[in-house]
C-alpha cells in the first residue's frame, strides 16, 4: 500500500539536504517499526520517493514524500508514530494512502507557491517596493540559469505588500523544467543591497490540472 | 574560582548564525545545528556543573567516535551534570566565526564552549594537537594553563595519544590516562564540590592528582641535560605519585554502554550503530600502541551484547552494526553471537560490520553468514613483506596464512580486497619491501579485479618495544619510489602512500617532549595552521618553522633512544613494565614471538600484577583453532 506524505522542515530543520532528509526517513521508519517495502537486491533500501525537495536554507510546508507499506494501518497512527520519531525541525503534516492508478507524487509536483520576508532598511522601503513593482509590471528579463526569460513566465502571479518592518513578496513558480527557477535567484534578483536576511517558505506544492487550474496534493493523499 | 564568561553571551551564537545567515553559505550545515535524533539537552540551569566535550576534528569524524559517546551518556546521565559537544568547525565555517566574532560553540544549546566549566577533548592521533589548541583559540581562553589562573574553564584531554602527554603538557589543567569511564566523574564530583564550595582552582587539581589515572602536569617538574635528554621529572608535591598510573575499567559488564546513541544527520565517517565487544588486544604486536594502552583484553558478555545490539537498533533506526574492538574476530563468543543475532537483523534488513580483523583468527564461515550478499571489501592486514621482519614486529602471522586467506577469500567471490602493510620498520632490509612486492604479485595473479593496498610509515610511539627505534625518514622516500614504480606495472594494484613528512611530525609528537608545546602554540597562534592530518592543509615547511623559532630540531626526536636514557613518557605508567618493554625491544631483532596471554601463558608485561586486573574473557579456555 503506497503512503504519501507532506512534511515541513522547519527551524534548523532548513539546513538539512535532500540527502539527509532521504537518510533521516529511513531511519525514522525503522524506529516507528512500521514495516515498510524494501528495494530488491544485495543492498536492500527502504523504497522512498521524494518529490521535488527543497534546497538546502529554504524552509518548507510543502515537501511530499512516498513510501509503501506491508500492512494497512489507521494512517493517522502512521503518521503520529513516524512524527514521534522524528528530530524536530521535520515534522509530518498529512499523510494519506494513495491509489494504485495514481502517478507517484514526484511526477506530480509542477508548480510550488512561495513566500520571501524581508526585513526592509529604514527609509529605502517604499522605492523597493517600486522598483520591484515596476520590473514586474515591465515584464524585465531575469536568468534561471538555462536563460533569460521574462519575469512574468518563471514568477507567476507575483504580490508584494509592506507590512510593518518588513517586505513581503509571494509568488508561484515551477520546480522543474525550462521555466523553472530557484528561490534564491529570486531572492538575488530582487535584493537591492547585500546580506539583509531573507527568510523563504515554500507554502504549497501544486499539480497543474486542464486549463492550468493548479490542482493542491494533498488531494492526492485524501484519494483512498 | 571565578566562572569566565558572561551570561548574555548564550544565545547570542544563535542569533547571530541566523541574522547573519551564516549557515546557507557553508558546507554541509548540519555539521553545526545539532538536534540529532538522540541527542541530549539539559537545563544548563538545573545543574552544578557543565561539560563541553570537544573532540577536534570535523563533525563527521567527531560523531562516529566510541568513546566520546560513551563519556557523553555517562556524564548526562549524572543528575548534577550535562555534557555537550562541539567540534571543529571546517575552514569555511572558522572564517565566518571569526569574521561575525562567533565563539566555538557547543551544538545542543549554541553555547559557547568558554562558558562551561570543564572542557574534555578527545584526541585519536597527534596530528590534531594544533586543531585542539586552534580551539581553544576560537573560545577565546587563553591556551596555556598557568595563564588561565583562577578562571573556569577547566582544561582536560584524553585519549590513546596520551600515553605520552608531554607535547601537550603546557595546555592542560589534567590529561586522563587510561578508560575514562570512572575517572570522569570522580573529577566532575570535585568540580561540584568546588563550585558549591567556592574553592580554587588548586584545591580542584590537588583533588584530581589523587585520582588513579588523573596526571596534573603543571604538578610535575621537568629538568634537560645539556644535551636533548631529560635530566629528571620531578614532582611539586609529595603527594604527586612518582609514576601516574593509568585508569582502568576492570570489567566492562559493569559499566553502562550508550543505547540511545545519537544518529547524525551529515553523513559519519562510521554512520553505524555500535557495540564494544571488548576493549584491549594482547597479540603483543611490537609497533602497536592500542595493544599496550588498552590491556588487558576486557569482553564483553554476548548475551548482554545481544540484548544491546537490539535496543541499539530499535532506538536509533541504523541500518548497520558495527561490532568493534581492536580485532573483533578474537571475541572468544564471536559465532555464538553472530548465530544470535542474525535472525533479527536479517529479518529487520541490517547488516553488520566487523572493521579489523587479523587473518589467523578471521573465520571465514562467521563472515559468510553475516554478510548476506553485501559484498564490499576485504580487508586484511599482512603489515610486512617477509617471514623475518612479521617475526620481529610480533605479527605472528605466516606466509602460509596469508596465502590460505587470500585464496579462500578469491573462492567465495570477493573481488576486491585491500592490504594493510608498514614500511620503514626497524631491522627492515631491502629483501622485506621485494617480499611486499612478490606478496602482491602473488595476491593479484589469484585473479582479484582490484586490490587495494595501504602501505603507511611505521612511527616509533610511546609504551611500545620500538618506542627506541630511530624513525626512519630518508629512507621512507626511496622505498615510496620503489612502490610507485612497481604500481604502474600491475593494473589491479592501487598503492597509497602516506605522506613521509607528516608521519614525520606525527613521529615527533609521539615522542616528543614538554618543549613541544610552545612549538604547536606557534603553530597555532602566529601561523595559523591547523588540521594537519589534512593533506590539502598540512604545511610542512611551517612546521620546520615553528621547529626552528623554538630552537629545537626534528632530529632531536627522531632519534634512536638508549634503553636507559629517562624517556619524557617515563612518569607516566599504562601499568607496563618498563623492563618488559625492553625485553621485547631486545628480543625482537632475533624474531621471537611472543604469544598472547589469552591462549598461552603470561608473558609477564606487568599490567595485571600493577593494576590489579585480569584478562576478562567469554569462553574461557577455549584454543583458538585453526579456522581455514
Amino acid at each position: 500500500m503506497r503512503i504519501g506524505i507532506r512534511f515541513a522542515k522547519t527551524g534548523f530543520g532548513v539546513y538539512l539536504s535532500h540527502l539527509e532528509i532521504m537518510r533521516l526517513f529511513a531511519r525514522a521508519l525503522r524506529r516507528a517499526d512500521i514495516e515498510v517495502k524494501y528495494s530488491q537486491g544485495f543492498n536492500p533500501r527502504i523504497k522512498m520517493i521524494f518529490s521535488t525537495p527543497s534546497p538546502v536554507g529554504l524552509a518548507s510546508v510543502a515537501e511530499y514524500a512516498e513510501f509503501e507499506v506491508l500492512d494497512e494501518e489507521d494512517i493517522e497512527d502512521v503518521k503520529n508514530k513516524i512524527n514521534a520519531v522524528l528530530p524536530v525541525g521535520v515534522r509530518i503534516l498529512n499523510a494519506g494512502y494513495i491509489d494504485k492508478g495514481i502517478s507517484n507524487l514526484m511526477e506530480c509536483a509542477r508548480i510550488s507557491e512561495y513566500l520571501l520576508i524581508r526585513k526592509v532598511n529604514f527609509d529605502a522601503d517604499e522605492a523597493l517596493l517600486a522598483t520591484i513593482k515596476g520590473k514586474y509590471e515591465r515584464d524585465e528579463k531575469i536568468s534561471n540559469g538555462k536563460g533569460f526569460f521574462g519575469l512574468r513566465t518563471l514568477i507567476q502571479d507575483l504580490s508584494v505588500e509592506k507590512k510593518g518592518d518588513k517586505i513581503f513578496l509571494h509568488y508561484f513558480s515551477h520546480v522543474k523544467g525550462k521555466n523553472a527557477i530557484r528561490y534564491d535567484d529570486v531572492i538575488r534578483y530582487f535584493s537591492a543591497e547585500k546580506g539583509i536576511l531573507t527568510m523563504a517558505f515554500r507554502l504549497n506544492t501544486f499539480d497543474i490540472g486542464k486549463d492550468e487550474i493548479k490542482i493542491n496534493l494533498n488531494e492526492y493523499l485524501r484519494r483512498c | 574560582m571565578r566562572i569566565s564568561p558572561l551570561k548574555s553571551d548564550i544565545g547570542k551564537v544563535v542569533k547571530t548564525l541566523l541574522n547573519k545567515d551564516i549557515l546557507k553559505t557553508v558546507e554541509r550545515p548540519s555539521r553545526y545545528i545539532g538536534e540529532e535524533w538522540n541527542s541530549i539537552k539539559k537545563d544548563r540551569n538545573k545543574v552544578k556543573v557543565l561539560v563541553a566535550l570537544i573532540f577536534p576534528d570535523v563533525y563527521e569524524v567527531g560523531i562516529s567516535h566510541l568513546g566520546l559517546r560513551i563519556l557523553y551518556h555517562i556524564i548526562n546521565s549524572l543528575d548534577f551534570a550535562l555534557a555537550e559537544r562541539a567540534y571543529s568547525p571546517w575552514i569555511d565555517m572558522e572564517s565566518q566565526m571569526e569574521k561575525y566574532d562567533i565563539p566555538l560553540f557547543t551544538v545542543e544549546s549554541k553555547s559557547p564552549v568558554s562558558s562551561f566549566d570543564l572542557i574534555g577533548f578527545s584526541l585519536q592521533s597527534e596530528l590534531l594537537y594544533t586543531n585542539m589548541v586552534n580551539c581553544l583559540r576560537l573560545s577565546g581562553i587563553e591556551p596555556y594553563t598557568s595563564d588561565r589562573k583562577d578562571t573556569f574553564p577547566l582544561v582536560i584531554a584524553g585519549g590513546p595519544t596520551t600515553a605520552n602527554p608531554e607535547p601537550i603538557a603546557d595546555f592542560m589543567d589534567a590529561i586522563v590516562i587510561g578508560d575514562g569511564e570512572e575517572v570522569i566523574v570522580d573529577m566532575i564530583k570535585v568540580i561540584k564540590e568546588a563550585k558549591e564550595n567556592e574553592l580554587s582552582k588548586d584545591y580542584i587539581l590537588k583533588k584530581w592528582a589523587e585520582i588513579q589515572g588523573v596526571y596534573i602536569p603543571s604538578f610535575y617538574h621537568v629538568e634537560y641535560l645539556e644535551t636533548d635528554r631529560i635530566k629528571a621529572v620531578i614532582p611539586r608535591y609529595s603527594f604527586c605519585p612518582s609514576k601516574v598510573k593509568k585508569a582502568v575499567v576492570r570489567d566492562l559488564n559493569e559499566q553502562p554502554f550508550p543505547i540511545k546513541q545519537i544518529v547524525p544527520y551529515a553523513p559519519a565517517v562510521h554512520d553505524r550503530a555500535v557495540v564494544e565487544v571488548f576493549r584491549g588486544c594482547n597479540r603483543g604486536c611490537r609497533f602497536c600502541q592500542a595493544g599496550t594502552f588498552y590491556r588487558p583484553v576486557r569482553e564483553r558478555n554476548k548475551d548482554s551484547l545481544v540484548e544491546m545490539i537490539k535496543d541499539i537498533l530499535k532506538s536509533t533506526g541504523y541500518e548497520e552494526v558495527g561490532l568493534l574492538s581492536l580485532n573483533t574476530s578474537d571475541y572468544t563468543s564471536l559465532s555464538d553471537l553472530t548465530k544470535e543475532i542474525l535472525p533479527y537483523l536479517r529479518k529487520k534488513h541490517i547488516s553488520v560490520s566487523i572493521p579489523s580483523s587479523r587473518i589467523d583468527s578471521f573465520d571465514f564461515n562467521v563472515n559468510e553468514s553475516i554478510d548476506s550478499g553485501r559484498r564490499t571489501a576485504l580487508t586484511l592486514a599482512p603489515e610486512a613483506g617477509t617471514q623475518r621482519l612479521r617475526n620481529i614486529i610480533n605479527k605472528g602471522i605466516t606466509e602460509e596464512e596469508i596465502k590460505i586467506a587470500l585464496r579462500k577469500a578469491y573462492e567465495m567471490g570477493w573481488q576486491r580486497i585491500k592490504l594493510y602493510f608498514m614500511i620503514g620498520l626497524p631491522y627492515e632490509e631491502e629483501k622485506d619491501i621485494d617480499g611486499i612486492l612478490s606478496l602482491l604479485d602473488w595476491a593479484s595473479s589469484l585473479g582479484f579485479r582490484k586490490i587495494n593496498v595501504s602501505i603507511s610509515n611505521f612511527i616509533p610511539k610511546a609504551w611500545t618495544p620500538f618506542q627506541f627505534v630511530r624513525q626512519k625518514v630518508e629512507e621512507i622516500y626511496g622505498i615510496q619510489k620503489r612502490l610507485k614504480a612497481f604500481s604502474r606495472t600491475n593494473r589491479r594494484l592501487h598503492i597509497s602512500l602516506s605522506s613521509p613528512q607528516r608521519s614525520l611530525i606525527e613521529g615527533i609528537l609521539s615522542r616528543g617532549d614538554r618543549r613541544l608545546s610552545r612549538v604547536i602554540y606557534t603553530m597555532v597562534y602566529k601561523k595559523n595552521e591547523r588540521f594537519d592530518d589534512c593533506p590539502d592543509l598540512f604545511s610542512f615547511s611551517r612546521w620546520q618553522e615553528a621547529m626552528n623559532e623554538n630552537g629545537l630540531s626534528f632530529t632531536m626526536y627522531t632519534r634512536e633512544r638508549d634503553v636507559n636514557e629517562i624517556l619524557p613518557w617515563d612518569h607516566i605508567s599504562l601499568g607496563i613494565d618498563k623492563e618488559y618493554i625492553k625485553r621485547e625491544y631486545n628480543i625482537s631483532k632475533t624474531g621471537i614471538l611472543t604469544p598472547d596471554c589469552r591462549w598461552n601463558q603470561c608473558c609477564d608485561c606487568g599490567v595485571c600484577m600493577d593494576l590489579n586486573v585480569r584478562n576478562v574473557l567469554c569462553k574461557i579456555g577455549e584454543q583458538h583453532e585453526d579456522r581455514h
